[in-house]
């Protein structure tokens, strides 16, 4: 963890992103026969405002845990909480879920990991 | 070892020859100043004991034409250590025929006691300019300008890679960015 710490701050500095998620998701689920899809969404805990709502299609290439930056270049989003929701999706049906809160930092990028479990 | 030390005798003595020789020349055109200097590096070449007396008759005349009397008179007593029945030119000048009637009076002077040739002022290097001292010196000639330049230039250089070349791990899926 300190290392990812480390290799954050590293990455941030300069003219960078202001700050940033590494964002890990895990789940006992097989790609892509049980799960073929991932919506990530994040939402601002002080206002409930969505950031980002993504859907990302898995492949047998990309089987859990998957890695992704969500970074950001808006000021306004450092301190406050983020939640972050993900859920795995097999055509089209939702078959697990997690959820995660993270609060961000100048020019750090903070680790998140969330793993699905069934709804 | 013999042959390979009287070999280098000869060699001091042959360079002593040369350099008596060239201060005899430089006599002969009235290049005095170029006299004394001469006579000095024949001496520590070493010469041959019958250039000794030419030696110091080629100084006491050249001490004498600088009015340097006393080192003309030493000249002429050290002359006559060696060669007893030397005497001036009988038209050497007046200077030259005193400093040499003193010496006859004081007496011969000893070679071995003979001191160092003291250098007159004429044949000392000029005097150098002072050297600079480190705080007189432009701020560019210090090291530390350099090497403080050198930090800064790398640390420009390393910022500069590090904005060019974001170094945010990519993950296994693409990266997003937050509204």
């Amino acid at each position: 963890m300190r290392r990812l710490h480390w290799v954050g701050v590293l990455a941030l500095c300069g003219c960078g992103p202001q700050a940033g998620i590494w964002l890990k998701v895990g789940a006992p689920l097989s790609v892509p026969s049980q799960c073929d899809e991932l919506d990530v969404s994040v939402t601002r805990g002080s206002d409930g405002a969505n950031l980002l709502s993504t859907p990302y299609s898995l492949t047998a290439s990309t089987p859990f845990p998957v890695t992704m930056t969500l970074s950001t270049d808006d000021r306004s989003d450092l301190g406050n909480p983020l939640t972050v929701n993900a859920q795995g999706k097999l055509a089209g049906a939702p078959v697990a879920s997690g959820t995660g809160t993270v609060t961000l930092e100048s020019r750090t990028l903070a680790p998140l990991t969330i793993v699905l479990s069934a709804p | 070892m013999l042959a390979l030390a009287l070999s280098l005798m000869c060699l001091q003595a042959s360079q002593g020859n040369a350099d008596l020789d060239a201060a005899s020349r430089a006599y002969a055109e009235g290049d005095y100043q170029r006299v004394i200097p001469l006579l000095h590096s024949a001496w520590r070449a070493e010469l041959w004991d019958a250039d000794i007396p030419r030696a110091l008759e080629l100084e006491a005349l050249t001490r004498a034409a600088f009015d340097q009397t006393e080192l003309a008179i030493e000249a002429f007593e050290y002359l006559l250590a060696v060669s007893p029945q030397f005497l001036p030119d009988s038209q050497a000048s007046p200077k030259v025929l005193a400093c040499f009637a003193e010496a006859r009076r004081r007496g011969p002077l000893g070679l071995l006691s003979r001191p160092e040739p003291a250098r007159p002022a004429w044949t000392q290097p000029p005097p150098q300019p002072p050297k600079p001292t480190e705080a007189g010196r432009p701020i560019y000639q210090r090291w530390w300008f350099w090497a403080g330049a050198a930090v800064v230039a790398g640390a420009g250089g390393f910022g500069a890679w590090e904005a060019l070349h974001p170094v945010v791990p990519s993950g296994s899926l693409p990266g997003a960015q937050l509204r």
